[in-house]
């Protein structure tokens, strides 16, 4: 017999993991939004964040939280190089290219992890106890994880409302054309967004590493949660990603009761593969 | 990105020789090569087969098909459960293979085609996916453990023969497809495919079928391949690597041509084969890059290049023909 | 006798109703005309028509036969054949090609349509000497008119033409109105004419047809509907309220 105690952890855990999908699915849905291009290497991303941290803590000790300090601008740096050096130049080409494009990139970030890591799990041992409350009783590190995936979320959203650059990031995604008729910077909006995508990326990397062990070859793994959730809340829709994420957080939770935890992750896309046949513009998303 | 099918200039017999004496070396090679010589090659035609089922798709319609490896898994559980579990006899199996392959592909397209470019493309490699973790579950096809194929079936040269015999086989339906009437709507529906359909073109079956015919030639190419590799488990048969490995390759070569998916999977398998005796991951780096400089630099491939190239040769001798009148 | 008949189509995206209980006739070997104001639902009207959209409530028929919500391939090859207001060539492919693509693909759930021969359809949309050319190379005015050579070779009963006239010189709109008067004469084909240019639409057509707002607001020949003050006020009111 299951308790109700375990289905309401297992509720809140999936709740929680799903928020971090969530805000990854976020940066993703911008690029997307905003640039016309799929990132295949997104989840490659953060593994890179993943390995930053690993590297920052094995050589100095640095608590995977404090070295966001680190990834946050390593990965915008890094975001906005990639976007200068390769991402522009397909940026209006046809949507095949940049899937290709970023395919390689996937490819080549994988390869050189694996290279400089080999394809070992590694994890760190920063465990922060348990979080109790009455019967219940939570990981701190998850709990963590997902105040840091609301503040992500939080920001981004201050930034996008409140900042010049956020409302011209919102004005392109709406309508190029006219945001370009008023001034803005379509280069400099691409580069934001990118840089912003990946940081998120990088630092959801640094995370992870707080939650599980790590290898070269989950980058893909990541990247398809993310347009699993991108899909199912709806293209260039914020809130349909965290939704998206929270919905598939606590199915993945809470169906590794009925089912072995290894499928889990083939539910989301068998979900996947049916919500784009049957509604092909997503859960909330408008066509 | 497409170009169209072979051309009658093909036809002159200084291009047809060469082919005519590769085909006659690799159909004599078992014979005078050594055992590694004979399985480079067995993987090499493999490769061949693989991305030319890719193009076929792929190159012909425009579609990603990101989850392309489970028609090659498919088709090599497909021979595998008939070999041994009905013991049919192995080029049986091989077509059984090819066929569960095909039927999947066609049933799954169904749904799937109506996605547009990268929702198609994301669709179908979450498709690969959740096919794997079903099958690394599924006590019907001996979930993680997978199967190996008893020594009885072993025969190396056979085994060679027979994706030499795909391979070959594999190029001329392309070849055939290409300048069919099959080919032709799918040029049609290229270029533009809402002018196609209120032309009469029934877009959904030509896809369809399309994609049948590749995931038909990938069960069989991947049916041969576990003859030959003895074993078949899901990380294996539904390895992520082999769809990439066939899209550097076609990317390569060039894209709905009918020589790139051969000479991208020549010269990528053998830069691997020999990478891969040394470094162990390098390929994936020089793939990755490779399939970027591609995309940056020569997005029609090799073949697309060259073809320019003779374009304006063409054009070249024409200006000076038109001189010399004067 | 009506080898069209639309009866009461009604369109709604969205809350915006496109089209608000549309009906009319097509008759055998006519030239009707169907113009509107920008926004009409002209073209709404064509793609259900020609089975690009399915219509909210209302039937098409055609021949006796209803097609509403039919597959446009489907359409296409019981008889109707329709052009794109903007040309959508199969631009890597030449002129030729894109004729035989249409020719392949159309045939034929039907007895009785005339066939058209490629010199034919060559000589009368003037693209003879561009057989050959890759369509995307074509001027504006070639790919109108190989929009028009494409659903002609498709031996269509009906054909729906959308806005050919526009941007043409007057020497080419000569050509749009003789146009019209062969295809019922020499072809058996009825033809649906959507345009804009006005003076071409009135010499080419029998009757006209206008829409506003998704409504049909008058019905008539083309004398009458140039005298019409409804037809008037629609075009005009636009004007006033700054639009065109």
């Amino acid at each position: 017999m299951v308790s109700g105690l375990l289905v309401t952890e297992l509720i809140l855990l999936g709740l929680m993991y799903g928020l971090l999908y969530g805000v990854l699915a976020l940066g993703l849905n911008m690029v997307w939004g905003v640039m016309r291009v799929v990132n295949i290497a997104h989840g490659d991303f953060v593994m890179v964040g993943s390995y930053t941290s690993y590297w920052a803590y094995v050589l100095a000790g640095i608590n995977p939280i404090l070295s966001l300090l680190l990834t946050i601008p390593f990965g915008f740096a890094l975001g906005a190089a990639t976007y200068f050096g390769l991402i522009r130049r397909v940026q209006g080409s046809e949507e095949l290219m940049s899937l290709f494009l970023t395919f390689g990139l996937s490819t080549l970030i994988g390869g050189m992890l694996l290279l400089l890591y080999s394809p070992t799990q590694r994890a760190i041992p920063v465990f922060l106890g348990n979080f109790r409350y009455s019967e219940l009783s939570i990981p701190v590190n998850i709990l963590l994880a997902s105040i840091y995936a609301v503040m992500v979320a939080l920001a981004l959203r201050l930034f996008l409302r409140r900042t010049f650059w956020g409302k011209a990031i919102r004005a392109v995604i709406e309508d190029k054309v006219s945001a370009m008729l008023v001034g803005v910077n379509p280069s400099m909006v691409s580069f934001l967004t990118f840089g912003i995508g990946i940081a998120i990326a990088c630092s959801v990397g640094s995370i992870v590493l707080l939650l599980e062990s790590i290898s070269p070859t989950t980058g893909p793994y990541f990247t398809l949660i993310s347009f699993v959730i991108v899909v199912l809340g709806g293209l260039g829709n914020p809130a349909g990603a965290l939704v998206g994420g929270i919905v598939l957080g606590v199915v993945e939770s809470v169906s590794s009761l009925a089912v072995n935890a290894a499928v889990t992750p083939a539910i989301g896309f068998i979900i996947l593969f049916i919500v784009l046949i049957v509604r092909p513009q997503g859960i909330m998303g408008s066509k | 990105m497409f170009n169209g099918g072979m051309k009658k200039s093909m036809m002159k017999p200084s291009f047809i020789i060469p082919w005519i004496i590769t085909a006659l070396l690799l159909i004599l090679a078992p014979g005078f090569v050594s055992p590694a010589l004979r399985s480079f090659l067995f993987f090499l035609l493999m490769w061949i087969s693989l991305s030319q089922s890719f193009n076929l798709f792929t190159g012909l319609t425009g579609y990603v098909n990101f989850g392309f490896v489970v028609f090659y898994g498919i088709g090599g559980y497909g021979m595998t459960l008939s070999l041994l579990r009905l013991n049919l006899p192995i080029y049986l199996a091989l077509i059984v293979g090819g066929l569960i392959s095909a039927v999947f592909a066609i049933a799954v397209s169904l749904p799937a085609l109506r996605l547009r470019g990268a929702y198609f493309a994301i669709a179908m490699l979450s498709l690969a996916q959740a096919v794997f973790v079903i099958f690394d579950n599924w006590n019907f096809v001996n979930s993680a453990t997978g199967y190996t194929i008893p020594v009885q079936y072993y025969d190396p040269v056979q085994q060679y023969y027979a994706m030499l015999v795909i391979a070959a086989a594999t190029t001329l339906s392309v070849f055939l497809v290409l300048n069919s009437k099959i080919g032709l709507a799918l040029r049609a529906i290229k270029q533009n495919e809402e002018a196609a359909v209120s032309l009469g073109v029934n877009s959904t079956l030509y896809k369809s079928l399309t994609l049948g015919i590749s995931a038909f030639f990938a069960g069989l190419a991947g049916g041969a391949a576990i003859w030959g590799i003895t074993i078949i488990d899901p990380p294996s048969a539904f390895d992520t690597t082999v769809t990439l490995t066939v899209i550097s390759m076609t990317m390569l070569g060039g894209f709905g041509t009918l020589l790139g998916p051969v000479i991208g999977a020549g010269i990528l398998y053998s830069v691997e084969y020999y990478l891969g005796l040394t470094y162990p991951y390098l390929h994936l780096i020089i793939f990755g890059a490779i399939i970027i400089a591609t995309v940056l630099a020569m997005p029609q491939g090799i073949m697309g290049v060259s073809r320019n190239l003779m374009k304006r040769e063409a054009k070249r001798s024409e200006k000076i023909e038109l001189k010399v009148k004067e | 006798m009506n080898i069209i008949d639309v009866v009461s189509v009604r369109k709604v995206f969205s809350g915006l109703v496109a089209l608000d209980g549309v009906s009319f006739q097509l008759n055998r070997n006519e030239v009707l005309g169907l113009i509107g104001p920008n926004g009409a639902g002209k073209t709404t009207l064509f793609n259900i028509i020609a089975g690009f959209m399915k219509p909210t409530s209302g039937k098409v028929i055609f021949e006796g036969k209803e097609i509403t919500g039919k597959p446009s391939n489907r359409i296409c090859r019981m008889g109707i054949a329709r052009t794109f207001q903007i040309p959508r060539p199969f631009g890597d492919m030449t002129v030729l090609e894109n004729i035989r693509v249409a020719r392949e693909f159309s045939h034929h759930d039907r007895s009785g349509a005339s066939s058209i021969d490629t010199q034919t359809i060559l000589g009368m949309t003037g693209l003879a000497d561009r057989m050959n050319v890759e369509a995307k190379k074509l001027t504006v005015s070639e790919k109108k008119r190989l929009e028009v050579a494409r659903a002609l070779a498709t031996s269509p009963k009906v054909l729906l033409l959308d806005e050919i006239a526009a941007g043409l010189t007057p020497k080419e709109g000569e050509w749009a109105v003789n146009l019209m008067k062969k295809l019922p004469e020499m072809f058996g084909i009825s033809v649906i004419w959507v345009e804009h240019v006005m003076r071409l639409l009135m010499r080419g057509v029998q009757r006209v047809i206008v829409l506003d707002h998704g409504v049909k607001i008058a019905e008539g020949k083309p004398e009458e509907i140039v005298n019409d003050e409804r037809v008037q006020q629609a075009y005009l009111g636009k004007k006033a309220e700054g639009q065109v």
